[in-house]
């Protein structure tokens, strides 16, 4: 479904992705992990068009990264990034004009699941109000392919635990998922396939069950291996 | 590409109301002037019309360019880039904006033209007696002022068209730095030097074609004289349009 081809991205001296090639198919929860400045956010924006690599390839279907692609891909950002106008019934408005598959209706009841005024300015919303509407707007929409960048920061407890039942309800044969978290443990029973980043490239790429089963550790585990003292790249 | 627009005149609203707000003071005060029967104000809101409406040609021209450059610099060019639209129709939608208000403010101020002139000419009856004595003496010398009218409105239109242009090649230069030149110091001045020496060649180009028999020529002769100045006018807006959504294409990074 989606292929990354040593793929590429440079802003001046600095590589924030560097030749990472990456196959995900369909069904599949792929987990991007990484600390900050590890390239995923980069990378994600490559899949949703935001960004043009340098050199490499990025393919959705057959089809290079554009307006076919963009019809089928959901992305959402870790930033804030509605007009200053909008209320979030105007976010709906503006998805609902733009985007064949999402349905206003689905978007309205998470509004108000999470006591959300429809009415409510964006801009004047806490920042953790604003991380509900931007999962709401993305789960309302029925991409092939969703993104979430950091879904789990800045909101409470309850609406993490909803959040991960809307990510694994979201999580059909026919849906592919990537989610980059720093809250690994929390993912980890959802994860199928885990793609860890280091400065830019590729440290270690498999499914969860195959690094279970060749280091003898689960994801979280296998984060600090990496992430830590010495490190450990290859595939599995 | 409709949607697209209709949510830039959303985005841009309340500098649109700003503007549309000023026109409608300068028009109360004209309507209050006469009603008071005073020369002066009269006088003095017939300038502030008069200035009112080159600022308006400048207020489109700066409200288009800002609302692109803008967008390039903010994270809510996000939700536009997210949507399945090709960066040609992205940048196109932008440029049909500016056009979009740029004809909404022309016929508001054909509007006000058309409210104020007879008012002008009914309280200052001798300006009609002026008027025809004018086109009289021209008639004379074989100029038909209806023909000049039509030869203004030409320019005023090939004068739209310029801005538009010069709109096309502004946002080319905010491109270039949003993209090409994104990690180059000096980005902003970079690119303001490109608009600059571009739009200063573009005028010695148009410079080059002036004819002289505009004055005292018919309404053909006027769309010759303005045709090359036209054609440039749409190829520099084409080129402009092309260019800076190639630019998106290849090289965007927000």
């Amino acid at each position: 479904m989606l292929e990354i081809s040593h793929v590429t991205k440079r802003y001046g001296g600095k590589t924030a992705v560097c030749d990472v090639s990456l196959n995900a198919e369909a069904g599949r929860l792929v987990a991007l992990l990484g600390p900050n400045g590890s390239g995923k956010t980069t990378l994600m924006k490559m899949i949703a068009g935001l960004v043009c690599p340098n050199d490499g390839e990025i393919r959705f279907d057959g089809d290079p990264v554009g307006v076919a692609t963009k019809r089928h891909i959901a992305y959402m950002p870790t930033e804030a990034y509605f007009y200053n106008y909008m209320t979030a019934r105007d976010a709906g408005r503006y998805y609902s004009d733009f985007f064949a598959d999402f349905s206003m209706e689905r978007y309205l009841r998470s509004l108000e699941e999470e006591h959300l005024d429809p009415a409510g300015k964006i801009r004047t919303m806490s920042s953790g109000m604003v991380a509900k509407v931007k999962l709401a707007l993305t789960f309302a929409r029925d991409s092939r392919l969703t993104m979430l960048d950091e879904p789990l920061n800045g909101i409470d407890i309850i609406a993490r635990e909803r959040t991960l039942a809307l990510i694994q309800a979201h999580h059909t044969a026919e849906r592919t998922l990537i989610i980059s978290s720093h809250l690994v443990d929390e993912l980890e029973p959802m994860i199928d396939d885990a793609v860890f980043m280091k400065d830019g490239v590729v440290a270690l790429a498999g499914t969860a069950q195959r690094i279970h089963e060749q280091y003898g550790v689960g994801i979280v585990e296998m984060y600090r291996r990496i992430y830590g003292e010495g490190g450990v790249e290859g595939h599995a | 590409m409709l949607k697209l627009i209709k949510y830039e005149l959303r985005k841009n609203r309340t500098a649109l109301l700003i503007v549309l707000a000023i026109l409608v003071a300068i028009e109360v005060y004209f309507l209050g002037s006469m009603a008071a029967e005073s020369d002066n104000d009269v006088f003095a809101s017939l300038t502030l019309m008069f200035l009112g409406f080159f600022a308006i040609a400048f207020a489109v021209f700066i409200i288009g360019v800002t609302a692109y450059s803008g967008e390039l610099k903010r994270k809510s060019s996000y939700l536009i880039f997210m949507t399945p639209h090709g960066t040609l129709a992205i940048v196109a939608s932008k440029l049909l904006f500016t056009l979009v208000i740029g004809l909404l403010f022309s016929a508001l101020v054909v509007a006000m033209l058309a409210v104020n002139m007879p008012l002008i000419a009914e309280r200052y009856g001798e300006w009609r007696g002026y008027y025809n004595l004018f086109d009289q003496i021209l008639l004379q010398q074989g100029v038909d002022l209806g023909q000049i009218i039509a030869g203004l409105v030409l320019t005023i239109l090939q004068f739209f068209l310029n801005i538009l242009s010069v709109v096309g090649v502004a946002y080319f230069s905010v491109t270039l730095s949003a993209t090409i030149l994104q990690s180059r110091k000096g980005r902003g001045l970079l690119s303001f030097l490109f608009f600059a020496l571009f739009s200063y060649a573009l005028m010695y180009v148009s410079g080059l074609y002036v004819r002289t028999e505009f004055v005292n020529g018919t309404t053909t002769v006027y769309f010759e004289t303005l045709a090359p100045a036209i054609l440039q006018s749409a190829i520099v807006l084409l080129a402009s349009l092309f260019g800076s959504a190639w630019m998106l294409k290849k090289h965007v990074s927000l």
